[in-house]
């Protein structure tokens, strides 16, 4: 998710810059309260994949050492096995 | 006796105009930039966020949970994109609106003139003939009816500037928050109707469709899909030729922003890869050319504004690196002459700026003759360079409103590039020249073996 990341950090800047300068005196604070509305829901978002990430990160280290544990069994395992076809 | 002469009221105020429509179109850009990328963020975790033949439980609820965020990312990329849309209606109002303002501020000042005027000539009309007295009256009833005319017009120009407002206002309320968004997502079927569009264009490329057929297609798309391409898959429509350049000006910027935000955000955090610096330097470079070309140099001889530029191909990780950028001095969508420049050896994406200045160049010196100059900048092996000049060439034929006198201008190794175009494929110019030429390649000898039609020109300027 470390690429959804860096996307929504891209989309919050876009907004967060916007300028809205050129709006009439009439529009001009609704279109700062919009690139701010947007600016945070792109780090909530930020904040999502993020945590999304760290989950993976989990399951990847839960999946690496299940796999070690399985593989030292099995090292332990060997010398009682025999073959069983006479 | 005395005679009553009634002198009209002043005419009204015009209220102060507020707003700038440049001013809006950036904001405008910065949205349409955002939408563009929430809608990376959409596809990047439905699709790559995926590890590769992961199955099973864990898989599944993994999928689960990315579900949301994939649809809210959705949302807000067409949250955003009819929030630009309606900032570029805004600001074509803006423009309108502005023009409106300064014609009735001058009609304004004539109007309180005849005024003053009247009332000088009345106080002065102390022994006045019942002929001047008559001219007086026919004054100032004119005058009235001008002055509550204007009124009108003055209360019309206000309705018009509070329906723009409220329409921007409606659009900004319509995308206020998250929640919005996904209910608007979710009435339109939780799909995006410009990836729909999009997987249509992406079959016909696949399919072979000619730049005409994709003009054709595009042609019959409304303007709110065609703005939702734009804005949702800048990178297809950006450098599909048969798209109209100013659509392909419009997602190429978005590119550029996109490119130059993440690129210059790594190059900050010192993760750059070598691939990735190639990019940067030719973003920047297009990033330059183009501001160059916004400055005091870049002034229309003619008219004096401003030149029209268009980013009407932008790849900068193209040719392993080497980058692709083609700049458009002029409007090549509606230019009854264009030029198509060629440079030579040596030429990547970074040196746009030299090519784009003397695309400018040759704009301002045949600015009687209205052409609009188009310089390409790439280097690619002549032969596979040639088609690909080529494919552009069919690209700007199919998108242009009318057909233009279409001159190809190929300079040093270039013009072996553009010797290749016309010797190798069947393109539709009018006239070539060569610059500097070591040799026009695909073994011409002869302008006959050109694809340029009879009582049309191929010119040899000098070989070396």
């Amino acid at each position: 998710m470390g690429g959804a990341v860096r996307h929504a950090a891209r989309g919050r800047r876009h907004v967060d810059g916007a300028d809205s300068g050129g709006f009439s005196d009439r529009v001009r604070a609704a279109a700062t309260r919009f690139a701010q509305t947007w600016a945070e829901e792109a780090r909530c978002l930020e904040r999502q994949a993020e945590s999304q990430a760290d989950r993976l990160r989990a399951a990847v280290r839960t999946y690496l050492e299940s796999d070690q544990v399985t593989a030292q069994k099995f090292v332990v395992l060997v010398p009682h096995l025999e073959e069983g076809r006479r | 006796m005395t005679t009553m002469i009634t002198i009209p009221p002043q005419p009204v105020e015009v209220p102060p105009f507020s707003g700038d429509a440049d001013g809006v179109t950036g904001y405008g850009d910065g949205v349409r930039t955002a939408s563009a990328t929430f809608d990376d963020v959409g596809s990047w975790i439905t699709g790559s966020s995926k590890p590769e033949g992961w199955a099973g439980e864990a898989a599944a609820a993994y999928a689960r949970s990315t579900e949301q965020p994939a649809t809210d990312a959705n949302a807000a990329s067409m949250a955003l994109r009819k929030v630009w849309q309606a900032t570029e209606d805004y600001a074509t109002a803006l423009t309108a609106l502005k023009e409106r303002w300064t014609d009735l501020g001058h009609e304004r000042e004539v109007l309180v003139k005849d005024r003053a005027d009247l009332v000088a000539d009345v106080n002065a009309a102390k022994a006045a003939t019942p002929a001047e007295v008559a001219e007086l009256k026919d004054r100032a009833r004119v005058l009235d009816t001008e002055i509550r005319g204007f009124g009108q017009d003055v209360s019309t120009y206000v309705d018009d500037t509070t329906r723009a407002d409220a329409e921007m206002l409606a659009a900004f309320e319509g995308a206020s928050s998250l929640a919005k968004a996904r209910s608007s997502f979710a009435a339109g079927g939780g799909v995006d109707p410009a990836d729909l569009a999009a997987a249509h264009l992406i079959a016909m490329r696949a399919l072979g469709a000619t730049p005409e057929q994709v003009n054709g297609w595009w042609d019959g798309l409304t303007e709110e899909q065609q703005q939702a391409l734009i804005a949702a898959h800048p990178d297809l429509i950006g450098n599909t030729n048969g798209i109209p350049a100013g659509a392909r000006d419009e997602a190429n910027r978005t590119l550029l922003a996109q490119d130059l935000a993440i690129l210059r955000l790594r190059e900050a955090d010192g993760t750059l890869t070598d691939e990735e610096t190639d990019a940067l330097v030719n973003a920047e470079a297009a990033e330059e050319a183009l501001a160059n070309l916004t400055g005091p140099t870049a002034i229309d001889p003619v008219t004096g504004k401003p030149v029209q530029t268009q980013l009407y191909i932008y790849d900068p990780r193209a040719f392993g690196g080497d980058g692709k950028v083609a700049i458009a001095v002029g409007d090549l969508d509606t230019a009854d002459n264009v030029s198509v420049q060629v440079p030579g050896l040596g030429t990547d994406g970074s040196s746009i700026g030299t090519h784009a200045e003397r695309a400018l160049n040759v704009y301002g010196a045949s600015r009687w003759a209205d052409p609009n100059a188009l310089e390409v900048s790439g280097e690619d092996a002549a032969t596979e360079g040639g088609e690909l000049l080529a494919d552009d060439l069919d690209g700007l034929r199919a998108s242009a409103d009318d057909r233009s006198h279409l001159t190809l201008i190929g300079h040093s190794y270039g013009s072996t590039t553009a010797g290749h175009a016309a010797h190798d494929q069947p393109v539709d110019v009018d006239d070539i020249v060569f610059l500097g030429s070591p040799g026009v390649g695909g073994d011409t000898d002869h302008a006959d073996e050109l694809h340029v039609d009879e009582g049309q020109r191929a010119t040899l300027i000098s070989r070396r």
